[in-house]
């Protein structure tokens, strides 16, 4: 029960991270990103490789994680950026399905659909700490609250009120002489680097990756959780996605059959994202906001 | 080699006429409501599946089985429409796309439930194959039908926005909709058109599209997602931008994976390569200046 408890901690946690990278993009710039998904996988893939390859430990691949996600995130910026509204959504869309593809296809970097095995759990200081332990627990508190730390910085720092403005008026932004593309390139690349940390924490966690991690599902759990909980709202966010987990774990508590909790865990995530959106459209938590 | 190439010219046709009809409902009501219906998938999924409980478990013929669903489907467009849709028809386009995932979402998932996540077949009832062109290509009559049919109806769907005065107006909300209110058009009745189309559309591709492969949950996104790179690809709100761009994916699937261009594991990445590719050359879409026929 303990254990169980603690991997819900630990989930928890490495979503609530990612939601709030997403954010970011989404949420605060306004980025209609249906990819942001790719990141994450990025991240996780990232570290997968680098530990079972060539032995990199936890931290390191943290920092790699974020980098090579961040410079993913350019080159896709750059390229997708152009295009706004449902041209970006279907196109990022789009380069989600390829890079699942790709992943699966590319045997001979992340060994296709068998997925990548033997994962190191994180060592710190000699200790080996095992997942879904107290220690654990602790460890991605410390690291998702730095990010989530670094995060509100970035929310409420003059960057992130332009990032806000472009959401509301892009053109007005450009007319008093920011460059918006720059920052949304920026506001992208942040929030890839972190969702990248996310898809690392993830992957010492379950010590387990296959291509399912870009599934079209995630991209829309993700997509919930910021939409539920406010889209540009910072408390919001970190609410939507506790609530949209809390919500996914109901079927196994009131003992469905395991063959449809799944399928029940969607019917009660779209009763919850078509409420959502026809009673409190800015989110259930947007009282939060200034 | 000459009669491989005939097969799969024949095969992408097939599969673009299949796309065609989901994108053009897409585009429709992408043109008149403004938003893309994420769950326009699912008319497909659903239309198949209710043609398959009406052939099969009830035991009627082909043809009222699918008209039966094609009925069905259209009803639950509609209903879509006035319950999901309507109310917010006036707020931020982000909601409605949306309420659209979720309604996708939910729609997978009740599938699920109902049928169960075994594979599904329509056509053990299957035809034997028929032989076109002095034996140089094999096709089912079902296919030979779904090219027939979908071109009709493509052409059928442009006269109805040309020369009827229902898809005037039509036309007219998608190119304004406060003016086309001002001068006295029924938007309420727009909305009902374009969905029960679209959903009719989708539906007949569903069906068509069940005798071609296995029934799924997923069946209805994975020929959706196509058809969504289809009407960008051809510019959003165009009704021939959307054909020809299904058509150029069909082809383009058929022939890179037959002729062994592509692997065949990268075959669900070709729709994107393509859109993406022509998104960052011609951003407007490849029809975006000539064809725009339901905005102007």
């Amino acid at each position: 029960m303990l254990e169980y408890i603690f991997s819900l901690i630990i989930i928890t946690l490495i979503w609530t991270l990612l939601a709030q990278s997403y954010n970011l993009s989404f949420g605060l710039t306004g980025l209609f990103n249906l990819g942001h998904i790719i990141f994450y996988g990025i991240g996780a893939y990232t570290a997968a490789i680098l530990n079972t390859r060539y032995g990199w430990g936890f931290f390191t691949n943290i920092a790699m994680g974020a980098i090579v996600s961040g410079i993913f995130a350019a080159g896709f910026g750059i390229l997708t950026l152009r295009l706004s509204g449902h041209y970006l959504a279907v196109a990022t869309l789009g380069a989600a399905m390829i890079s699942t593809v790709i992943v699966t296809n590319w045997v001979g970097l992340t060994n296709g659909p068998l997925g990548i095995r033997g994962i190191s759990e994180p060592i710190l200081w000699g200790f080996t700490i095992q997942a879904d332990s107290l220690s654990f627990v602790i460890l991605m508190l410390g690291i998702v609250g730095f990010c989530f730390f670094l995060l509100y910085k970035i929310f409420h720092s003059p960057f992130g009120r332009i990032l806000r403005a472009i959401k509301d008026d892009e053109i007005a932004v450009q007319a008093i002489g920011k460059d918006s593309f720059k920052a949304k390139i920026w506001s992208l690349i942040l929030s890839a680097a972190f969702a990248g940390v996310a898809g690392v924490l993830y992957s010492h966690y379950r010590l387990f990756l296959d291509p399912t991690i870009f599934a079209l599902p995630e991209i829309i759990t993700l997509i919930l959780m910021v939409v539920v909980g406010g889209r540009g709202n910072f408390l919001g966010a970190l609410l939507g996605t506790i609530l949209v987990i809390f919500i996914g774990e109901m079927p196994r508590f009131i003992g469905f059959p395991d063959n449809i909790i799944g399928a029940s865990r969607n019917i009660l995530y779209a009763v919850l994202l078509i409420g959502t959106m026809f009673w409190k459209p800015r989110g259930l938590f947007s009282f939060f906001e200034k | 080699m000459s009669e491989l190439v005939a097969q799969l010219i024949w095969n992408g046709l097939v599969t673009g006429a299949l796309i065609a009809l989901v994108a053009l409902g897409l585009t429709l009501i992408y043109g008149v409501a403004g938003f893309i219906q994420f769950a326009h998938g699912e008319m497909v999924a659903l239309g198949a599946y209710s043609f398959m409980v009406m052939h099969k478990l009830v035991g009627w013929d082909i043809f009222p089985s699918a008209f039966a669903a094609v009925c069905f489907i259209i009803i639950v467009g509609l209903l879509f429409e006035k319950v999901f849709f309507r109310p917010v028809r006036d707020a931020d386009p982000m909601i409605p796309l949306v309420i659209s995932i979720g309604l996708s979402i939910g729609l997978q998932a009740l599938i699920l439930i109902f049928w169960g996540p075994n594979i599904l077949t329509i056509s053990d009832t299957s035809f034997r194959s028929l032989s076109l062109f002095g034996g140089k290509i094999l096709a089912t009559p079902s296919q030979i039908w779904a090219v027939i049919l979908s071109l009709l109806l493509m052409i059928g769907t442009t006269i109805f926005l040309h020369k009827t005065k229902i898809g005037k107006s039509l036309r007219a909300v998608a190119s304004n909709r406060n003016v086309a209110e001002v001068f006295g058009i029924n938007v309420d009745t727009s909305m009902t058109w374009i969905f029960g189309v679209g959903a009719g559309l989708a539906a007949i591709s569903g069906i068509f599209l069940g005798f071609e492969q296995n029934l799924e949950p997923m069946m209805g996104v994975i020929i959706a997602i196509k058809a969504f790179s289809a009407v960008i690809l051809g510019a959003v709100g165009s009704v021939r931008g959307a054909i020809i761009g299904a058509f150029l994916i069909g082809l383009s699937e058929s022939l890179l994976v037959g002729l062994g261009i592509i692997p065949s594991g990268f075959t669900a990445a070709i729709p994107f390569v393509i859109l993406i590719g022509m998104l960052l050359l011609k951003p407007e879409g490849l029809f975006g200046k000539r064809f725009q026929s339901l905005r102007q």
